[in-house]
């Protein structure tokens, strides 16, 4: 990797951002001529305004996608973080410990154990990664699922011969969510790791991936955060495959455009990466943020804002495309991939706070401005379109007066209509441009999707369609999405199978998309019969509305047969029976018990109110008790030993009948 | 002579423990009761976990002090007693959350202030570059300006 010199950074951001702004005061300077052909009233005045910052965002979009291209065509970029497997061959990582940390939460256990044993089986016949340790970081708080990980985890560990290799670790209380699991790792293990790789519950990394890495942050000791990037796979829904295909055509073109002007502050996504631990302890805590409803108190959204306090204290954060054994899933529907973007939303929407703190870098600050933008401008958007609805039906009205039909023809048609049609082509110009050119690369030279160029060609007229109806829908939920989190509430979605092998029914689709479903309905009825032409130039919106639980129903079909895990489980653990089988069944309870930290400071009086909740429990069973005090008990070695003991002292008629039940099925 | 509801818990207890073996059963009950006519559920429990404890302790060589709950543990230590280093993993899993002596790494919130900014040296704009770069843009401008 080159060192970036003053005058390469200053003209990289200048060309860059110059070249954004040149296309967005084009395209804002051919809409004001569009609004001033009559009186440019406050209505105009406030179409400019928003038009300007919404197609701002669109050019920074067109223009990433660009210099990737021109990146691509010369050759790579020359600064990039290049991860070449001889220049590392030399280092050595036998004195360098690596933790790989997996936070999760409520996942299926054995999908996820799998990953894992996979990984680590591989790292350990690789023989350079014997300084590599596993966490499984657990912030499950449903207990069925937190006593499979412990008996899955004792299943893992003798599978893979993973003693003293791998780790389980659950927090009592989860406070600050997956940020919050981490900086509990690094707590009471980072001081000894050098380097922390961070995977979601859904990421693979090859073990050359990870070798790669870890050596690349030994050469490089000025990268605070490396981040590879991932590739979606496992893909079994329509919609997973859309968006996987999409991601290899498209992806590494915007990324190295963006890692242009980004420079020394790359993108951090929080997983499938690799972390400098002594740095990330000492600088990357999260501040609490000033008390604003919603928008105030813990961070919700980590990622972004570790990446700008690592760049404030002096490090890089690099990104390589050069790698190819990252991997992570995608939502597998689009009701999961929006219910991601609603968490999403509310954490980009905190980040506002950082705009003021003077000391972070520009590139950190516009990745934190882009992460808010992408949601608000949504609210933008809506705001634009609806303004330009009370635009258009006036100015129809001023020319129907103003003009005799035929001179009404030729001046709306010829000037009005003109600028309308500019307007729009360049607007469709710099979202379809960049598609088109990758689309055309991919087309002559096949290497980043190996389908034959007839599937290729489906494909992109496919996805190119559903982006385009999906959206407007996708500005619907974004603008609720900051809506309700501005309101400080939460949008409930209605319950659907995750494994299912079929389709969400069009029950549950239309429950989960039932305000832009009826609202497109509206609004197709609203301008049919107030202006037919209106009707049809606003027919990609409520045709997209109309659409939405259509659409989400058949994306979300299978094309292929989930992989099924190859782990088998070792007892079949439901909500219902898995408090029983804790407390109760010798081999579950003695891995419980060695999972369990034994509290040396635990009180006298906290161990009697524990022993009478225990009672209580036996008694009359969990109904009695409240989940808070179930898991009181659940993290209390002395009042699990309590139990266990209670409840084989007691004959079964004196229990309650919960605990007398066989093994019910789920 | 014992209830049969004490016996029928005492056998429930130790097919728990994974033990189909109807003899074993017969044996454990046996050695558990003693004779013992008045005895208690409560006693033939006690009973029996001392004897769980005794035998766990023999057959896998733990010592009471780093495993002090093996009667209940054992059941998941004997699936690793066919390793060579069965004494390392039970101890490991014994260790599950000792940070071996290095941990406490705790993450504090730095104050956001002006100091680390002189830490961006590299990234200071330089005058010479700004100025050529704004007066291209400006020229392009104009040019796009004057001619639309």
């Amino acid at each position: 990797m080159r060192k970036i010199e003053f005058n390469t950074y200053t003209f990289r951001l200048f060309t860059f951002w110059g070249f954004v702004n040149l296309l967005s005061g084009y395209g804002t300077l051919i809409y004001f001529e569009f609004l001033s052909f009559r009186q440019f009233d406050w209505i105009d005045g406030l179409l400019l305004f928003t038009f300007s910052f919404l197609f701002l965002h669109l050019s920074y979009g067109a223009s990433i996608a660009l210099f990737g291209f021109i990146q691509y065509f010369k050759g790579g970029d020359p600064y990039r973080c290049k991860i070449d497997v001889n220049d590392l061959r030399s280092i050595s990582l036998e004195t360098v410990p690596v933790a790989v940390v997996i936070p999760i939460f409520n996942e299926n256990t054995l999908e996820v154990y799998e990953r894992i044993s996979k990984m680590f089986s591989a790292i350990k016949l690789s023989k350079e990664g014997n300084s590599f340790d596993f966490f499984i970081l657990s912030d499950s708080n449903q207990i069925h699922v937190w006593i499979e990980e412990e008996l899955e985890y004792i299943n893992l560990i003798k599978e893979t011969q993973g003693w003293g290799r791998i780790f389980y670790r659950r927090r009592k209380s989860n406070t600050n969510g997956k940020s919050g699991n981490i900086s509990d790792f690094c707590r009471r293990y980072g001081k000894n790791y050098r380097y922390m790789i961070v995977l979601d519950a859904d990421s693979f990394m090859t073990p050359e991936n990870m070798i790669l890495i870890s050596k690349k942050m030994e050469a490089e000791p000025t990268v605070g955060i490396l981040q590879t990037n991932p590739q979606i796979y496992k893909s079994n829904t329509k919609f997973q495959k859309i968006f996987e295909l999409s991601q290899k055509l498209y992806s590494e073109y915007y990324l190295t455009g963006a890692s242009y002007w980004q420079m020394n502050s790359s993108s951090f996504w929080g997983h499938n990466a690799i972390i400098r631990l002594e740095p990330f302890i000492d600088h990357c805590a999260l501040p609490k943020l000033p008390k604003l409803g919603a928008l105030g108190g813990k961070i919700l959204s980590h990622d972004t804002i570790e990446a700008a306090l690592i760049r404030r204290a002096g490090y890089s954060v690099q990104f390589t495309t050069d790698l190819a054994g990252s991997f992570e899933e995608y939502p597998p529907t689009w009701i999961e991939s929006l219910k991601r973007d609603q968490r999403w939303c509310q954490g980009n929407l905190q980040h506002f706070w950082f705009l003021g703190a003077r000391e972070l870098n520009f590139q950190s600050k516009i990745s934190i401005l882009l992460g808010i933008f992408s949601y608000l401008s949504s609210m933008l958007w809506l705001l634009f379109i609806i303004l330009s609805l009370i635009l258009y039906l006036d100015d129809l009205r001023f020319f129907r007066l103003a003009f005799n039909s035929k001179e009404f023809e030729i001046i709306f048609k010829q000037f009005y209509l003109g600028k309308a049609i500019q307007l729009q082509s360049i607007t469709l110009s710099l979202l379809f441009a960049p598609k088109i050119l990758a689309f055309a690369i991919e087309f002559i030279h096949p290497i980043r999707i190996s389908n034959s160029r007839f599937k290729l060609a489906k494909f992109f007229i496919q996805e190119t369609f559903l982006s385009f109806l999906m959206a407007p829908t996708n500005m619907f939920m974004y603008v609720q999405f900051v809506i309700y989190t501005l309101l400080g509430k939460k949008v409930i979605w209605r319950h659907q199978n995750r494994e299912s092998a079929t389709s969400i029914p069009l029950k549950t689709a239309i429950e989960n998309f039932k305000l832009p479903f009826f609202s497109g309905v509206l609004l197709s009825i609203f301008l049919y019969r107030i202006e037919f032409q209106l009707f049809l130039w606003i027919s990609p919106i409520w045709l997209s509305w109309l659409l939405s639980p259509f659409l989400a129903m058949l994306t979300s079909s299978n094309i292929k047969t989930p992989e099924l895990a190859l782990r088998k489980k070792r007892k079949e653990i439901s909500p219902r029976n898995a408090l029983k089988l804790v407390l109760t069944d010798p081999y579950i309870f003695g891995i419980h018990l060695f999972m369990i930290r034994e509290r040396l400071l635990e009180k006298e009086k906290s161990k009697d109110s524990l022993r009478k909740l225990c009672e209580k429990l036996l008694k009359v069973g969990p109904k009695a008790l409240s989940n808070k005090e179930i898991l009181r008990i659940l993290y209390s070695k002395s009042s699990l030993l309590f139990f266990h003991d209670l409840f084989w002292k007691t004959y079964p008629k004196d229990r309650d009948s919960y605990w007398n039940e066989t093994y019910p099925v789920i | 002579m014992a209830t049969s509801e004490l016996i029928l818990a005492l056998e429930k207890r130790v097919r728990a423990l994974g033990h189909d073996d109807p003899i074993y059963i017969a044996d454990t009950i046996k050695s558990v009761l003693k004779n013992d006519e008045k005895i208690s559920l409560n006693e033939a429990m006690n009973r029996f976990e001392e004897l769980m404890d005794s035998v766990s302790r023999r057959e896998l060589h733990l010592y009471s002090d780093s495993f002090p709950d093996l009667k209940y543990e054992s059941i998941v230590l004997r699936e690793f007693r066919a390793y060579p280093n069965f004494d390392s993993i039970a101890n490991t899993l014994k260790d599950q959350f000792s940070s071996r002596g290095k941990g406490f790494g705790k993450m504090v919130p730095r104050p956001i202030d002006f100091a680390g900014f002189a830490k961006l040296s590299e990234e200071k704009i330089d005058k010479k570059t700004v100025f050529f770069t704004v007066l291209f843009w400006i020229v392009l401008y104009s040019l796009i300006l004057y001619f639309i």
